[in-house]
């Protein structure tokens, strides 16, 4: 996975998180397996994968809350978890944002954010810094049922960032904000980590959020990181179809690949791979031109406003969603030309 | 991209229980001993012999006979009187029923010992009854009539608090439909509602008949010849305890046959619909049945309320205006709070670990340890003394006589009420914030006093009152297990109504009553806040 470094760090040392062959089963259910991961310093990055993938328990292995059977997980450098060592979740110097929060009820927002810090002579300031730097001034003393579920958020935040930790932990921390204060709240957090050059992981379900908000993705299945690189790179050159699916809308049509090339009903594209390929298209990439002479048929068509997504199929019978902007006017039954900007190949 | 995200967005469920450290393992398992002793000492005395004497058969069927009668009867009169007052009080738009609710509840606090002072002191020649009418000598009710009483007295309560959420929660649009259906209104009431009911009748008839047959205090003043007043007999001043562990034993095989069924009956009950969509609508009551209803609850409140208090006062204010001694009142109420006390602490701390085994730990063994808890609960107090006096005697003998056994027996048998309410604290704690409080660089042990425990305390209060007002009205134990000269406030009534001193008894009586109600308003009070 020497690929994946970003910006040109490359020792050891820059890892924040290096996780080996972890393996963690709960009776016949099997959690982790074979799971790798690195994650470098001072960037966020973003464990997606669908429920029971496993995301959650590898993050409360590297938080220290679960103890794998196999593997290893360094933080800095210090081995945590390994043959001879088990770090208990108190020298982990790990911070952790927890989906509901777990703030402690009986105390003040003060006090919860002062809870991490052990050094006595800085403490006021640091509780004062990290209250200051999650906007939150002037409701220290209010306790956790005083404050919204995005004010409880960032006390969670701060409590976590408050003792300066190597790392800090997110747990599907969107997940029980409304709707229509995630993408806000996610980019103030974004803002907030970035601020405090923290390393960050987040655990999530949502592919659009892992995409939007991290340095790096890692794609977790059944146990296992599939892949990890930059948001970008996994949009556009996933490495199976699982993940390109996963990640997005996509449509697949089956081609015989030959001397790097396979032929289409949209056209040709050239491939690494030789015989029986799957050519993954996202609708975002194909253009539709109005033409009565084109060969293929637009079938429906759902107008979103920002854009509108168009169903065609072609003429062998392969059916193919097109993403659009709102001037392209097309009506069901209408001829339509097909211009495919990108597409993906792999060996099927 | 909206597809992916909508069908993966439900939220993985969370991992409630987790792996939890050894240690509370073991202090768990030293909590719960106590609880197992009473037990475990009378089915060794029957293995050993110990608990084999002959018992005629002629006596056994006697005793036999009397306890189930009497338990027969309080159960079938209290549960008509509890099911009748808890639907008139929440079913009907009787003026007040809020009121007459909390009266009906309030003899609660009344020990079936002071119930049957009361029932002794109100007649006779003397008797506060004869003394306010003048005229005729109103009779003093015993034996089996005036168990009956007392203990009918004593059960309502239960029955009323039991009755009140399984009838409030009723869905009357059923009984609509039947009276829509064609039926009348007494067939709607026995073809719908009765059987709705029926488990939460069960259930309780078993609680009353389970109260019944393990009471000691009222059958043994009232002299009515039951197992208890038997063991007792047995007991008291002999140098064979065979004979009264033997009858410890059969006792206790009646009793946990009864919890058997008790337990059975209350997994089905739960035939009432609790959802946003039920229909409550209440009875309008004419005059007529205001006025029955009123005259009911008028002569239940005054039986169960209004001539007990009447008849402890009126003693007292008689020995005190006529210069008697109330005795060492105020030594014994000592003595009870301290024994309480210390019986409260205990469960509320023993519950701690239990609760977290109970709540958190995902093996197979944690439901086994809940169910534990209730080992020695619903033995009768008087066995449970039997079985310790046994097992200091034989295996503990520095503890025979000391207070010390005493706070355990109050452990071993009021400890499902502590673990209860911590198991509810608990609960709503998500194990989420301790795991933040060990990242945060917080110990295990730092994170129990610092979170766990706090946040609990509000349930170990609550629990710790209820063992409180429990430990202060027990008899049959303290009886057994207290040593030489050592007398409560429950030791002291019961004695000297024993030899007839009412005044005295209702003194001990009265602050006995008085110190009860302190807990139970605090917990009153928090419920009220909660």
């Amino acid at each position: 996975m020497t690929d994946q470094t970003p910006s040109g760090a490359s020792s050891p040392e820059h890892l924040a998180i290096r996780a080996r062959s972890l393996t963690k089963r709960y009776g016949e259910a099997v959690a982790l397996d074979d799971f790798n991961l690195d994650v470098w310093s001072a960037g966020i990055l973003t464990l997606v994968g669908p429920s029971g993938c496993g995301k959650t328990t590898a993050l409360r292995v590297i938080a220290g809350f679960e103890s794998p059977e196999h593997g290893t997980v360094d933080i800095r450098g210090r081995q945590v978890v390994g043959p001879d060592a088990m770090v208990p979740p108190e020298r982990r110097r790990v911070g952790m944002v927890f989906q509901d929060y777990a703030l402690f009820p009986h105390m003040t927002v003060a006090k919860n954010v002062a809870y991490g810090v052990a050094s006595k002579t800085d403490r006021k300031r640091r509780v004062h810094d990290s209250i200051e730097m999650v906007g939150l001034a002037g409701l220290e003393d209010r306790l956790p049922s005083e404050l919204s579920g995005g004010q409880q958020q960032r006390v969670a935040l701060a409590r976590a960032l408050a003792p300066n930790p190597d790392v800090i932990l997110l747990d599907e921390p969107f997940s029980n904000l409304d709707a229509s204060l995630r993408e806000r709240v996610r980019r103030d957090l974004r803002d907030i980590i970035k601020e405090a050059k923290a390393t960050a992981v987040f655990v999530t379900h949502d592919q659009e959020e892992a995409l939007a908000m991290s340095d790096m993705v890692a794609v977790m299945r059944n146990g296992q990181v599939v892949q990890a690189a930059t948001p970008r790179e996994l949009y556009t050159a996933p490495v199976d179809a699982w993940v390109a699916g996963f990640l997005g809308d996509a449509d697949f049509i089956p081609g015989y690949a030959h001397q790097g090339r396979v032929d289409t009903p949209v056209g040709a594209f050239a491939t690494p791979h030789e015989g029986k390929v799957t050519v993954m298209l996202r609708p975002e990439d194909i253009s539709v031109i109005p033409d009565p002479d084109g060969d293929a048929v637009v079938v429906d068509r759902e107008f979103f406003g920002h854009d509108q997504l168009i169903t065609v199929t072609l003429p062998g019978g392969t059916v193919l969603r097109a993403r659009s902007g709102s001037g392209t006017v097309v009506a069901p039954d209408q001829r339509v030309w097909l211009k495919v900007g990108h597409a993906v190949t792999f060996p099927a | 991209m909206t597809t992916q995200s909508e069908v993966l967005s439900q939220p993985a469920p969370a991992q409630k229980r987790r792996p939890i450290a050894r240690w509370w393992w073991a202090l768990a398992a030293l909590g719960l001993a106590p609880t197992l002793i009473p037990t475990l000492t009378l089915v060794g005395a029957v293995l050993t012999g110990g608990a084999v004497a002959s018992v005629p058969a002629v006596r056994l069927a006697e005793l036999l006979t009397n306890t189930l009668l009497l338990a027969a009867a309080v159960t079938g009169t209290s549960v008509a009187i509890g099911l009748g007052t808890s639907w008139v009080t929440t079913r009907t738009d009787l003026p007040g029923a809020r009121i007459f609710s909390i009266l009906v509840t309030l003899p609660l606090v009344m020990p079936s010992y002071v119930v049957a002072l009361t029932l002794l002191g109100a007649g006779g020649s003397r008797g506060v009854i004869t003394e306010l009418f003048g005229l005729v000598s109103f009779p003093t009710i015993t034996g089996f009539w005036g168990s009956w009483l007392a203990l009918t007295v004593f059960a309502v309560p239960f029955v009323h608090l039991g009755a009140v959420p399984a009838i409030s929660k009723l869905d009357t649009s059923l009984d609509d439909a039947a009276r829509g259906l064609g039926s009348s209104r007494w067939g709607a009431f026995r073809t719908v509602t009765l059987p709705l009911l029926r488990p939460t009748i069960a259930a309780s008839s078993l609680l009353v008949a389970l109260y019944t047959i393990s009471d000691f205090g009222a059958v043994s003043l009232l002299r009515y010849d039951t197992f208890t007043r038997a063991i007792y007999a047995q007991f008291a001043g002999r140098i064979d305890r065979r004979p009264a562990l033997t009858l410890a034993v059969i006792l206790m095989a009646v009793a946990v046959a009864v919890v058997i069924a008790e337990r059975r009956l209350r997994r089905k009950a739960t035939y009432h619909r609790n959802r946003p969509g039920r229909t409550q609508m209440v009875q309008h009551l004419g005059p007529m049945g205001r006025l029955w209803s009123y005259t009911g609850l008028g002569v239940l409140i005054t039986v169960s309320l209004v001539i007990p208090v009447t008849v402890l006062i009126a003693w007292v204010s008689r020995g005190l205006s006529s210069g008697q001694e109330l005795g060492d009142v105020w030594i014994d109420a000592a003595r009870s709070l301290g024994v309480s006390l210390a019986a409260a602490v205990a469960a509320a701390v023993v519950a701690i670990p239990i609760a977290v085994v109970i709540v958190r730990d995902r093996t197979r063994i944690a439901p086994v340890v809940e169910t534990l808890t209730w080992t020695s609960y619903s033995l009768p107090h008087i066995t449970v003394g039997i079985a310790l006096v046994t097992f200091a005697l034989e295996i503990a003998r520095p503890f025979y006589q000391t207070t010390l056994l005493v706070v355990v027996a109050y452990l071993a048998m009021f400890l499902p009420i502590t673990v209860g309410t911590a198991s509810d604290a608990l609960r709503r704690i998500s194990p989420d914030t301790e795991d933040a409080s060990r990242s945060l660089g917080r110990s295990a042990l730092s994170t129990v006093f610092r979170v766990t425990v706090p946040l609990m305390a509000p349930g170990l209060l609550a629990g710790g009152a209820l063992v409180f007002l429990t430990a202060m009205k027990e008899l049959p134990a303290t009886l057994l297990l207290r040593p030489n000269g050592f007398e409560t406030l429950a030791i002291r009534i019961w004695a000297t109504t024993g030899e007839g001193f009412y005044t005295r008894a209702g003194a001990a009586s009265l602050v006995l009553l008085a110190v009860s109600a302190i807990p139970l308003a605090l917990v009153t009070l928090r419920d009220l806040y909660d």
